[in-house]
């Protein structure tokens, strides 16, 4: 076995090219002082009379910056937009996992409706502990992979209800926002009452945009894993 | 009222599609329709400053100036026309989204006042440009369409970065607390800044050298998409390179150094087009040569030039609109977009379209392209830069030989085929035309429009 | 010995080194590979790379979650001693857009080797003019 590879003079030139500017950019940067004051710590600040919510990253993405939220959302939209536009019709082809496990088969009847309460219990909870819409979406989606992976072609999803969850959700979520307009003059004002901190209904609009985000994000990964594992063709 | 109305209702309106499938075309045509009374509404309180969210100087702000609204508007009015001649067509559901998704995400670059959020609408505008050139799902559409997200990818690493510098260094976001602290921090992490976001929006908004991804792309998508990317796209990351950079302050080495890719874009791409063989890479090479005349225009901060830019931003946007989807229809007919298939039509109405058009972008009076060169060029003339007129002028005479090349091509003796168009398409495609005249007659109101638009400009950051 | 590992100034060092070191190789890794896999991959890479920059430069030794806990043993209020939450909202949405686009780009990658089966950079030539 022959292992000297050929390294190109293209490879050599560019990977030196690239160490120089490396190594001169560490110089720039490994001395400088960070600024004391930042966007974070003023906000952190406000955090407790302006959303009365505990955890303040959640607070952050949803409602300081819950713009940047709607424009991520649609990214996500549109990514799987476009990627069912090019993979075509998902009916028409096979799972390529094709083991007939038994053991998964058992253990993803017991295990899928405990995962998928535990991802309901963070999108829910986004708003007291760590978690949020984001992540309790995608443990909802790695259930809906875990059947996949087990039952091979024997399982189909419903892209009706997959296309009518992401509208409604994502509609519910810049209607929410124009709610917002409406009643307090502000896109993404807090209309809602926001209640005591450490409460479950608590903070405003949060869980409920928390909610959307949630219900988007599960449906989107769950469509875009069976994307991706059904292509072979017939 | 609120400015976010001006990106939300598009984005509502495509989440939406699965209600109204039958009837897109026309919701589309609605929904610019709203759009446009909705921007018309802002006309009075310039500027204007607008809070998301919570009331403080903490939270995201979209900023309307007269510049951002024009451009808004511009959009709004190039997406009206492209609706207006897709009534023709059937309905198309990727179509109807990925516009859509095109549209806000242009209107919230131009109207953010917020780095990270101007990152995200950046974002949001890449992935439907990517899409936008996959559609026609053949292999030259996924060759471009890869290669497009590869340089893509490369931009928005970049950008990230600076905006990364930014945030570890200044604390803040939003663009006008930037520009009062970047002075203070260390001079070499300044440059790294401005060279990052220099790479970063410099890949989108096609500037030589980084530009030798365009031309393929564009001969890679259908005519449709490379209508909206020459008439909207690039004029969007245009004016938010220029927004930061006047907004910042940046030393005037910088700017003369922008000068100086602008005339080596402008003359690199003019030349390239002479030894094309295909329509859609002649005019691409035409769009990056415009695009070269208004970065050199924007980097001088004169304001007789910066007028005769906006102006020119104006009439670019609806020439190549129209130029493109003409060659979208002869695109239809024949399948294929090389030069010969101008020597194979028979339609007195497209070949009357195709020669406004090139007259206009060659600047030949009485079209409107005319009336932008000649206040570029007295621009120059009154701050006495004799070679950048020569310049201009010189690769002027370059531009008119393919341009009347493919005129004459009309000319010629060959067998031709009679072209069926639609009555809408021609109403859009003439509207468009007699707009270019009219603007070549009656320049003053528009002039008057980008005089107010240029000096809001200069201001910079003052304007909040 | 290590203790000096308990010091921020020295950790930031670490990292930014670190992440740089990862961003160089990724950047030649989009400059010379030929896979088109491997360059999608370099991408994901070089930004994952900045992700770990900023964040680990916001990290400081003392400094504890930002997220308030009312009842139970340890109660904290928010105060300056709480980490900065910005920057983890941010690079939240970050990775969501960049899994997004690396999604779609390795569909775009399937799709084409399905019409062409070819996946190397330099074989991609339809969109090469054809001088007649």
């Amino acid at each position: 076995m022959n292992l000297k590879k050929e390294i190109k003079l293209h490879t050599i030139i560019s990977s030196l090219l690239i160490s120089f500017m490396i190594v001169t950019l560490l110089g720039i940067l490994l001395n400088f002082n960070h600024s004391s004051s930042s966007l974070g710590m003023e906000l952190l600040a406000i955090n407790e009379t302006q959303t009365q919510s505990a955890n303040a990253v959640t607070s952050v993405v949803t409602y300081f910056r819950g713009l940047d939220t709607l424009g991520e959302v649609t990214i996500l939209f549109l990514s799987v937009f476009g990627i069912s536009y090019a993979i075509g019709d998902a009916k028409s082809k096979l799972n390529i996992f094709k083991d007939e496990n038994q053991l998964l088969q058992i253990g993803v009847k017991i295990l899928f409706p405990i995962i998928i309460l535990f991802g309901i219990y963070i999108v829910l909870n986004g708003h007291l502990s760590p978690g949020g819409g984001f992540q309790g979406g995608v443990i909802i989606a790695s259930a809906f992979l875990l059947k996949f992976l087990a039952y091979g072609e024997n399982i189909k999803i419903n892209h009706k209800i997959i296309s009518l969850l992401e509208s409604f959700s994502a509609a519910g979520f810049i209607l929410t926002g124009v709610l917002g307009v409406l009643v307090m003059d502000r896109f993404f004002g807090n209309f809602l009452p926001l209640g005591k901190m450490g409460d479950f209904f608590s903070a405003g609009i949060i869980p409920l945009i928390y909610i959307f985000v949630g219900l988007k994000v599960a449906s989107e990964i769950t469509a875009l894993a069976e994307y991706f594992i059904k292509v072979k063709d017939v | 009222m609120s400015l976010v109305y001006l990106v939300v209702l598009p984005l509502l309106a495509s989440f939406l599609t699965p209600l109204f499938k039958n009837y897109l075309k026309y919701i589309s045509v609605i929904l610019n329709l709203a759009l446009l009374y909705t921007v018309f509404s802002f006309y009075g309180s310039l500027p204007l400053v607008e809070n998301i969210g919570f009331d403080s100087s903490l939270s995201i702000s979209f900023v309307a100036t007269s510049g951002s609204l024009f451009f808004a508007t511009l959009f709004i009015v190039v997406s009206l026309l492209f609706s207006l001649y897709n009534l023709a067509n059937q309905n198309n559901k990727a179509i109807f989204i990925v516009t859509n998704m095109l549209l806000a995400s242009v209107i919230g670059l131009v109207l953010s006042g917020d780095i990270f959020n101007i990152y995200i609408f950046f974002e949001l505008a890449s992935i439907s440009a990517y899409i936008l050139t996959s559609l026609n799902k053949d292999k030259k559409a996924y060759s471009a369409a890869i290669r497009y997200m590869i340089i893509g990818g490369v931009a928005s690493i970049f950008l990230l970065l600076a905006i990364v510098l930014i945030y570890l260094n200044i604390g803040s976001l939003r663009l006008e607390t930037i520009a009062l602290n970047f002075n203070t921090i260390d001079l070499k992490i300044q440059f790294l800044v401005l060279l990052s976001l220099f790479i970063g929006f410099g890949i989108k908004a096609e500037i030589s050298p980084l530009n030798f991804w365009v031309v393929d792309i564009y001969s890679g998508s259908s005519s449709k998409a490379a209508a909206l990317f020459s008439s909207i796209l690039s004029k969007s990351y245009i004016f938010v390179f220029f927004n930061i950079a006047y907004i910042l302050n940046i030393e005037p080495i910088y700017f003369n150094f922008l000068v100086f890719i602008g005339v080596l874009s402008f003359v690199v791409a003019e030349i390239s087009a002479l030894s094309c063989q295909e329509t859609k890479r002649i005019f691409a090479y035409s769009t990056l040569g415009q695009i070269g005349i208004l970065f050199l225009a924007f980097s001088y901060g004169d304001i007789d030039i910066l007028t005769g830019a906006i102006f020119l931003v104006a009439i670019h946007s609806i020439s190549k609109l129209m130029l493109f989807l003409s060659l979208d229809i002869l695109e239809n007919h024949f399948g294929s977009t090389s030069i010969d298939i101008f020597k194979k039509f028979n339609s007195l109405f497209l070949t009357t379209i195709f020669a406004i058009g090139f007259l206009s972008l060659l600047g030949i009076p009485p079209f409107g392209g005319f009336i932008a060169k000649l206040t570029i060029l007295k621009g120059f003339a009154s701050i006495e830069q004799y070679s950048i007129i020569a310049i201009i002028l010189i690769i002027s005479v370059v531009e008119a030989v393919y341009f009347f090349r493919l005129l004459g091509y009309r000319y010629e003796n060959q067998a031709k085929e009679d072209i069926k168009i639609p009555l809408v398409q021609k109403l859009s495609l003439g509207f468009i035309a007699i707009t270019i005249f009219y603007l070549g007659v009656y320049p003053d109101w528009l002039l008057d429009i980008s005089h107010f638009v240029a000096s809001s400009f200069l201001k910079g950051v003052a304007n909040v | 010995m290590f203790d000096i590992f308990n010091e921020t100034s020295f950790l930031h060092t670490i990292i930014t080194i670190g992440s740089f070191i990862i961003f160089g190789i990724a950047i030649v890794g989009v400059l010379t590979r030929k896979n088109l896999f491997k360059i999608f991959l370099s991408l994901s890479i070089a930004e994952a790379s900045l992700f770990l920059y900023f964040i680990g430069n916001h990290f400081e030794v003392s400094k504890i979650a930002p997220i308030a806990n009312i009842a139970g043993d340890n109660i904290t209020t928010f105060s300056s001693s709480m980490a900065d939450p910005v920057p983890q909202a941010m690079i939240l949405t970050t990775i969501v857009i960049a899994i997004a686009i690396l999604a779609l780009g390795l569909t775009f990658v399937t799709s084409y080797y399905k019409l062409t089966n070819n996946i190397d950079i330099d074989k991609m030539d339809e969109l090469k003019e054809v001088k007649s």
